[in-house]
């Protein structure tokens, strides 16, 4: 090791003892319990090595198969709906016109308000005796009141609701800093052509701007695997499971119930699904993203 | 032009309808219809503030927020810079390939 290599190495140290601390301890110590029997409330019982029981038992939980479904159902549409409200806000935020920075603050209002909060807004929101939603629906007939959060489909509804309002506006604003790196040049060349907004659109921004949309996508993908506080505070998981998304299952399963060995496997599982998507997602865009910086 | 009304609306209806109810009495938090132009009671603010001890957790967010951002920035910064100018290479084959 050079004189010049143990400087760097001493830079990066604090860092990754940091890292070392707060993520691969308790990621391994995760893994450690998933091969375990834990039961919080009975300590006489020891942490009895069970090789992959808990995982064998994760295999032919029910439960867990279909919040594995809701988890999905719930990054499939949230992220979709997300990037699709992104672009547009992004090209709305990217034309110049009066008040432009007016218009992105507002914007980012929702992305600035702590997830819980948001959450506690919706609950109010959809309350089924006073809530807004109700009101705009069927006015004054109070008899006609849907109790949103009461029914299987309109609960995950409203988490999905809930986390496009709240974070289409992250996306949004990845988007946007992909569209400001584009020349203006670029775009008056298309219009001297003859190109219409379409194809402008279609052929010049969209190209230029996909990396940028790739890495909202990774980032939204993975952020919507974690979903917690949302179910937690609108839901808790219910009615009847339909908003039980994973990581309020795995949760539930060690906090609740005292099941430490088995909801480290459930948190495992999550672990490698993200790690997956990732490593997928970063082959993918990582390669891009490279070419243009070069 | 409708684009923009339909942003801000997406975006500040629901937080617009939250802050009318900060300035709400009980009984218009829950009125149905809901009160549009609320009394500006500041009654919820008081009770945030003396019955709930609102100083007390903002203090607590700000020690929070302030030695998270000091310590990750000062770290991260360290470590960034040794990543970039020191191990560029190793490091882009590590993380991007």
């Amino acid at each position: 090791m050079t004189h010049k290599d143990r400087f760097f190495f001493l830079l990066l140290l604090p860092a990754a003892a940091l890292l070392m601390l707060f993520i691969v301890i308790p990621v391994g110590q995760s893994f450690f319990l998933s091969f375990h029997r834990v039961i919080s409330g009975l300590p006489q019982l020891g942490e009895a090595m069970v090789g992959l029981e808990n995982y064998r038992n994760l295999l032919h939980d029910d439960v867990a198969r279909h919040s594995l479904w809701i988890t999905v159902i719930f990054v499939g549409v949230t992220t979709f709906f997300e990037l699709l409200i992104g672009l547009f806000l992004a090209l709305l935020m990217h034309r110049r016109f009066p008040g432009r920075g007016a218009l992105r603050a507002a914007v980012l209002i929702p992305w600035a308000i702590p997830t819980v909060v948001a959450a506690q807004m919706w609950r109010f929101l959809m309350n089924d005796a006073y809530g807004m939603i109700n009101y705009l629906a069927f006015g004054t007939k109070i008899d006609c009141y849907i109790p949103w959060l009461a029914y299987p489909a309109t609960a995950l509804g409203a988490i999905i609701l809930a986390d496009i309002w709240k974070t289409a506006s992250f996306a949004a604003l990845l988007i946007l800093a992909g569209l400001q790196v584009i020349p203006r040049e670029i775009h008056q060349a298309g219009l001297v052509d003859g190109a219409g907004t379409w194809r402008r659109f279609r052929h010049i921004t969209w190209p230029l701007i996909r990396p940028a949309v790739m890495v909202a996508l990774l980032f939204r993908t993975i952020d919507a695997f974690r979903v917690f506080d949302l179910a937690y505070v609108l839901t808790q998981g219910g009615p009847a499971d339909a908003t039980n998304v994973l990581q309020l299952y795995g949760y539930k399963k060690m906090f609740v119930e005292g099941w430490m060995g088995y909801g480290s496997a459930i948190s495992v599982c999550i672990f490698m699904l993200a790690l997956f998507l990732a490593i997928i997602y970063v082959r993918a865009v990582g390669r891009h993203l490279l070419e243009a910086r070069v | 032009m409708t684009g923009v009304v339909l942003a801000v609306g997406f975006s500040l209806a629901p937080f617009f309808f939250f802050v009318l109810s900060a300035f709400k009495t009980e009984r218009q938090i829950t009125a149905i219809p809901p009160v549009w132009l609320p009394d500006f009671s500041l009654i919820s603010f008081q009770s945030a503030v003396f019955k709930h001890h609102l100083f007390h957790y903002l203090l607590n967010s700000l020690i929070v927020a302030g030695s998270a951002t000091l310590v990750s920035l000062s770290l991260g910064t360290l470590a960034g810079y040794a990543l970039w100018v020191g191990v560029k290479s190793a490091v882009d084959c590590f993380v991007l390939r």
